[in-house]
C-alpha cells in the first residue's frame, strides 16, 4: 500500500515503487489514473493512495500481510527506515482525515478480529516540491525497497 | 513579562497550521492567533494549462475532499466553454456530490470529532481518538466506517475511483449511470440513515449533558453564507448564495458568478490562509461563517423529510435566532449527513438518472466562467480565465475553509482565554484550543503525508525568545 501525493515529487515515492514491483511480478505498471484496487485477489497486491483513510480496514483484514510504503522527513534519517508495525491506535492524527498504518492495522484486529502482519518502509523525502520526478537519491534507493518487499512477501507467499 | 505558548502544528487537521497563545504578565491570555503557515501556490500553477484540465488538475489538491473541487472546476469549465450540462449529468454531478457530502461528513464526526464527546476532552489522548469510540460503542464504530466507505463507493462507481474521480467532462461527464449501481446504492441507504441519526442522538445527548459547555465554548455571534434554492431550503449542490445577519435577517443574496461584487479577500500577516468578507461592509466587519453551521443558519428549511425534522429543532435552539455555538456546527454536519442521504435517494429514483444523454457539445468559448458549490466544509468558488485557444491565462480559487479563516481565529481566541491558564498547561486544556478548530473540519492543505511529520509542539516562550516550557506530543 503506497502512501503519497503523486505530484509532490519524493511524496509519492510509493506510486514508483509500487510500479517497480509490478515489474519484477510481469505485470503492466499502474497507469496515472490507476490506483489498483480494481485488481486486488491476486497472492500479491499493489495499490496506491494519496492518504489513508478508516475503511481501508476492510481491505487489509483479506490478506496475510500489508506492506506500507512511503516518504518520510529527512529528520527520521537518511536512508530506508523499516518498522514492524503492531495493530495498535497512535494519539496523533489518529482520528485526522489521514490515518497511520498501525492503526488501520488496530482498526481492522477491533472491528472484524484480525489483522494481517505489518511492515512500513519508508524513504527519506529529499524533495516535496510539485512535480511528478523523484530526487535522485530517493531513485537510487527505490530497487532496494523493491527487493526487501518481495522478500517479505516471499516469506509468506512463497512466490 | 510577556510569555507566549505555541501549539504547533494543530493535530487532526489536514496540512500545516500551529496556533501561538500569547500571555501578558499575569499569565493570563492576552491573544491568540491561528496560522497557516504552507504556501500552496495552486492558482498560478494552474495558469497556461488548457481549460478542460482543471477538473483533474485542481481535484489534487485534496485527498479527502477532491469530489468538491472536481465539480466546482467542471463547472466553472462548462462556463468557459459556453455549455450548459444535460440534465441528466446535472443529477449525476450532484450524486456523486452526495457521496462526497457522506464520507467526509461521516468521517469528521465519528471518527475526527467524537472521541472528544464520547472519551471527554479531558480523556487520555491514549484512548481519545477512535479507538475510545470503538470501546464504547464498537457496533456503531463498524457502522461508522461503513458509512464513509458508502459515500466513497457512491464516488467509486461514479468515478471509477474513490479518491481522484473521473468523471466530470466539458458539458457533462462520460458515463451514464448503470441500473446495478443505481441499485446497490439505493439499497444500503435506509442503513446509514440509521447510522446518522444514531450519531445524531449521541451528539444531542451529549449536549445536554454538557450544556455549559455548549453554551460557552466559543459562542459568537457572525453573518453566515450558504447556497439555497429559490424557496430559501438548502442546497448542496447548486443555487444562489444566501447572506443572512447577525439575527438571521437575509442581507443578499446573490448569482455565484456575480460572487467579485460581493466577496473580497482580506490578507494577514501571521497566515497564508485568506479571510474573505462581504465586499459592501468592508473587513472586518463583513465577515461570516460557512459550512454547516452557516449554511442551516442561512436556509430557512430543508427539502427532504428526516433532515427538515432535524432542521425545525435547529431553528429552535437559539429562539429562532441564527445558532452561535461552535460545536454545534457537529450537529448541523449530522443534518446535512442526512440530507445528502435522502437527496441521493430522491435522485436515484429520479426517472431521468439512467439515461444516457450525458453531455452536450461545447459551443464557443466565452473566456471566463465561474463554478461554485457548497464543500463539505462551506462555499467553494472556482473562476478561470482564458485567452482565444482556451489556455489559462488567470485563476481565482476561494476555497471552504478560507470563509471560515476569521471565525476560526476568533474561536481560538475565545477558547484559549476561557480555558488556558498560562501556568497550568494540561492535555485537556490544549485539546480545547484545537477542537475549536477542529469544530469548523479545517482542509488546510494535504499536500503531504510523510512519515515523521506534523508532530505537535507546545513551547512556552517568554518576551526576550527564551523557551521556558516544552510540551510535545508525537
Amino acid at each position: 500500500m503506497a502512501v503519497g501525493n503523486a505530484y509532490r515529487r519524493d511524496d509519492g515515492v510509493g506510486r514508483h515503487i509500487v510500479n517497480a514491483v509490478r515489474r519484477r511480478l510481469g505485470r503492466e505498471e499502474l497507469g496515472p489514473f490507476d490506483d489498483g484496487f480494481d485488481e486486488l485477489g491476486q497472492a500479491l497486491d499493489c495499490v496506491v493512495l494519496h492518504q489513508m483513510v478508516p475503511e481501508l480496514a476492510e481491505t487489509v483484514v483479506d490478506y496475510d500481510q500489508a506492506v506500507f510504503v512511503d516518504a518520510h522527513v529527512p529528520g527520521l534519517g537518511a536512508g530506508m527506515r523499516e518498522e514492524a508495525l503492531q495493530p495498535q491506535f497512535e494519539a496523533t492524527h489518529l482520528v485526522s482525515h489521514q490515518f497511520k498504518p498501525s492503526s488501520i492495522l488496530a482498526l481492522a484486529q477491533q472491528l472484524y478480529g484480525r489483522a494481517p502482519r505489518g511492515l512500513l518502509l519508508s524513504l527519506p523525502g529529499m524533495d516535496f516540491d510539485f512535480g511528478e520526478e523523484l530526487s535522485p537519491e530517493v531513485a537510487a534507493m527505490v530497487p532496494g525497497v523493491v527487493e526487501r518487499i518481495l522478500l517479505w512477501a516471499g516469506e509468506t507467499t512463497g512466490d | 513579562m510577556t510569555q507566549k505558548i505555541t501549539i504547533s502544528p494543530v493535530t487532526r487537521i489536514e496540512g500545516h497550521a500551529k496556533i501561538t497563545i500569547h500571555l501578558n504578565d499575569e499569565g493570563k491570555v492576552e491573544r491568540s492567533l491561528f496560522h497557516v503557515t504552507q504556501y500552496r501556490g495552486f492558482e498560478k500553477f494552474c495558469e497556461g494549462r488548457p481549460f478542460y484540465e482543471m477538473p483533474q488538475i485542481t481535484q489534487r489538491s485534496c485527498g479527502i475532499c477532491p469530489v468538491s473541487h472536481h465539480l466546482a472546476a467542471a463547472k466553472a469549465v462548462d462556463a468557459c466553454a459556453g455549455v450548459v450540462p444535460t440534465e441528466v449529468a446535472f443529477k449525476l454531478r450532484e450524486l456523486m456530490h452526495m457521496g462526497q457530502m457522506i464520507q467526509s461528513h461521516g468521517m469528521h464526526f465519528f471518527e475526527l470529532a467524537g472521541p472528544d464527546m464520547i472519551m471527554g476532552f479531558d480523556a487520555d489522548p491514549a484512548i481519545r481518538n477512535v479507538a475510545g469510540v470503538v470501546g464504547v460503542n464498537p457496533e456503531l464504530a463498524v457502522r461508522a466506517v461503513k458509512l464513509r466507505a458508502f459515500g466513497q463507493e457512491i464516488v467509486r462507481r461514479l468515478g471509477e475511483r474513490r479518491v481522484h474521480p473521473i468523471f466530470s467532462v466539458v458539458g457533462g461527464v462520460n458515463k451514464p449511470l448503470a441500473a446495478e449501481d443505481r441499485e446497490w446504492i439505493a439499497a444500503q441507504i435506509d442503513d446509514h440513515i440509521a447510522t446518522t441519526q444514531q450519531g445524531i442522538a449521541l451528539f444531542l445527548n451529549w449536549a445536554d449533558a454538557n450544556q455549559d459547555m455548549m453554551n460557552e465554548f466559543a459562542v459568537f455571534p457572525s453573518m453566515y453564507m450558504g447556497t439555497v434554492r429559490k424557496d430559501g431550503s438548502l442546497d448542496l449542490y447548486d443555487g444562489k448564495l444566501r447572506l443572512v445577519s447577525e439575527a438571521g435577517a437575509k442581507i443578499v443574496e446573490f448569482a455565484p458568478k456575480d460572487y467579485l461584487q460581493y466577496i473580497g479577500e482580506h490578507v494577514e500577516a501571521h497566515t497564508y490562509l485568506k479571510s474573505p468578507f462581504y465586499k459592501p461592509m468592508g473587513w472586518p466587519q463583513g465577515v461570516y461563517r460557512v459550512g454547516p453551521l452557516g449554511r442551516l443558519n442561512a436556509a430557512s428549511s430543508i427539502s427532504t423529510p428526516l433532515a427538515q425534522e432535524e432542521m425545525l429543532k435547529w431553528k429552535g435552539l437559539n429562539g429562532g435566532r441564527p445558532v452561535e455555538g461552535t460545536l454545534w456546527f457537529h450537529y448541523a454536519r449530522l443534518i446535512e449527513t442526512l440530507y445528502a442521504l435522502e437527496r441521493a435517494r430522491e435522485l436515484l429514483e429520479d426517472p431521468l438518472i439512467l439515461c444516457d444523454d450525458v453531455a452536450n457539445d461545447p459551443e464557443e468559448l466565452t473566456g471566463e466562467g465561474v463554478g461554485c458549490l457548497e464543500a463539505p466544509r462551506g462555499t467553494l468558488f472556482h473562476h478561470y480565465w482564458t485567452d482565444a485557444n482556451g489556455l489559462l491565462t488567470q485563476v481565482n480559487m476561494i476555497v471552504a475553509t478560507g470563509h471560515n479563516a476569521w471565525a476560526m481565529g476568533h474561536s481560538v481566541d475565545m477558547v484559549a482565554k476561557r480555558y488556558v491558564d498560562g501556568k497550568h498547561l494540561t492535555e485537556g486544556m490544549l485539546n480545547r484550543v484545537e477542537a475549536a478548530i477542529r469544530a469548523h473540519d479545517p482542509c488546510l492543505s494535504c499536500s503531504t503525508h510523510a512519515v515523521g511529520e506534523m508532530p505537535i509542539l507546545i513551547q512556552l516562550v517568554d518576551a526576550d525568545g527564551q523557551v521556558v516550557d516544552t510540551l510535545r506530543r508525537d
